[in-house]
């Protein structure tokens, strides 16, 4: 493996740190709104399953993102350090504004971006970012009808239960559960894209062959990646999805993480790469939609839908910019 | 009779998941006809409770005149 190889491998894992950093927050969003858990424990706790998640899922995702979304011819070391750049650069400008974009999409953005600048617009494979688009919308959907769901199942089958404290008590405990679940399907999602990443950079440099699944050493690696992003950061983030969005409570909370998980389990196990921020922002508005429309800031819900918008093309223009002096110096 | 947000909210939602449709790969089109599905059924059970909720409301106001 050359130099090169192992340096970009590096940025990979360090776009996973900086994933765990910018998404995984959402994981604890709702059980530190909550009081459910301090944030420090939170973290922990969410980290712990990020990790854990390399037990149960496969790794279709990433398969979808070494393969589905440029053709292999295309990839080179060139192609994926560029891309890598514009996905973190991304990140680390919508993290600075406090906005909750997705790290996933920005890392298809910056792959697609710097695969346009090397060889033009036949380098993208139009039928996976078809299916990749269609989650964009389609994810945050189902995330908010499953949440309120299960929250209007929930009522109907506590709504003659008066011991309300214990009540409150008992949801505070599935809570723990539901962010558990939550961190796995986040884990399963996320760090499977740094993966298919370094997949497709081992497959360019003819290091495993171009029908190999991803090896264990980067499966693990990259689980590692973002329970230590989780584990470092993300505040401004959990503001926002945890309070701003809508204000919950430990039923509310327990809603839309089962029903953010319940999505990222079938796209893990689809392989379809969502981001697990649309899917719990769906599922927080849900779950707020059942007490009125008016719960829902629609503001702030406004403003993160811009940025999902602007998430795809503001990493593919930074990625195809620094491709330029990348295929310069090479 | 006024319909609320809501139903058209859910409606809105159900219209958006047909319009899906389409462009969806064909293994993941079931998944567009189920959301569509749900919210088509909330906007239906939201759009009841709020006529049945006003015609209670309007006969209590009836009684108490």
């Amino acid at each position: 493996m050359s130099a090169a190889v192992v340096l970009i491998i590096a940025v990979a894992l360090a776009f996973d740190f900086f994933n765990g950093f910018h998404d995984a927050a959402n994981s604890i969003a709702t059980v530190v709104s909550t009081r459910v858990l301090t944030p420090r424990l939170a973290v922990a706790w969410a980290a712990l399953f990020n990790f854990a998640a390399f037990v149960i899922f496969g790794t279709a995702v990433a398969s979808t993102i070494a393969k589905d979304v440029v053709l292999q011819s295309v990839l080179s070391n060139g192609v994926i350090f560029a891309g890598l750049v514009g996905a973190i650069a991304w990140d680390i400008i919508t993290w600075w504004l406090g906005l909750p974009t997705s790290s996933s999409h920005a890392l298809v953005g910056g792959i697609a971006g710097a695969a346009v600048a090397r060889a033009g617009w036949k380098a993208l494979i139009g039928v996976g970012l078809q299916k990749i688009a269609v989650f964009i919308v389609l994810s945050p959907i189902v995330g908010l009808l499953l949440g309120f769901t299960i929250m209007v199942i929930v009522f109907w089958l506590f709504h003659r239960y008066r011991k309300v404290d214990r009540l409150n008590r008992a949801f505070r405990r599935t809570q723990l559960l539901s962010a558990a679940a939550f961190s796995l399907g986040h884990g399963a999602n996320d760090a499977q894209k740094t993966m298919g990443v370094i997949l497709a950079l081992l497959i360019a440099n003819h290091v495993v062959p171009a029908t190999s699944s991803v090896p264990l050493w980067v499966v693990l690696s990259a689980h590692t990646a973002i329970g230590l992003g989780t584990l470092f950061g993300g505040w401004r983030i959990v503001h926002t999805m945890g309070s701003r969005i809508t204000k919950l409570n430990p039923v509310g909370g327990m809603s839309a993480e089962l029903a953010a998980a319940s999505t990222l389990f079938f796209t893990a196990h689809a392989g379809i790469p969502v981001s697990t921020t649309h899917t719990i922002t769906g599922a927080i508005v849900g779950v707020g939609t059942t007490q009125r429309l008016a719960a829902v800031r629609w503001g702030i819900a406004g403003r993160v839908v811009w940025a999902w918008i602007l998430t795809i093309p503001g990493a593919f223009v930074v990625a195809w910019l620094t491709y330029l002096p990348v295929r310069a110096l090479a | 009779m006024r319909i609320g947000r809501r139903p058209l909210f859910f409606l809105g939602v159900a219209v958006l998941c047909l319009l899906l449709s389409p462009v969806t790969p064909a293994e993941f089109r079931w998944l567009d006809y189920a959301m569509a599905g749900l919210a088509a059924f909330w906007a239906l059970a939201l759009g009841l409770e709020e006529v049945v909720t006003s015609r209670d409301a309007e006969r209590r106001r009836r009684m108490g005149g």
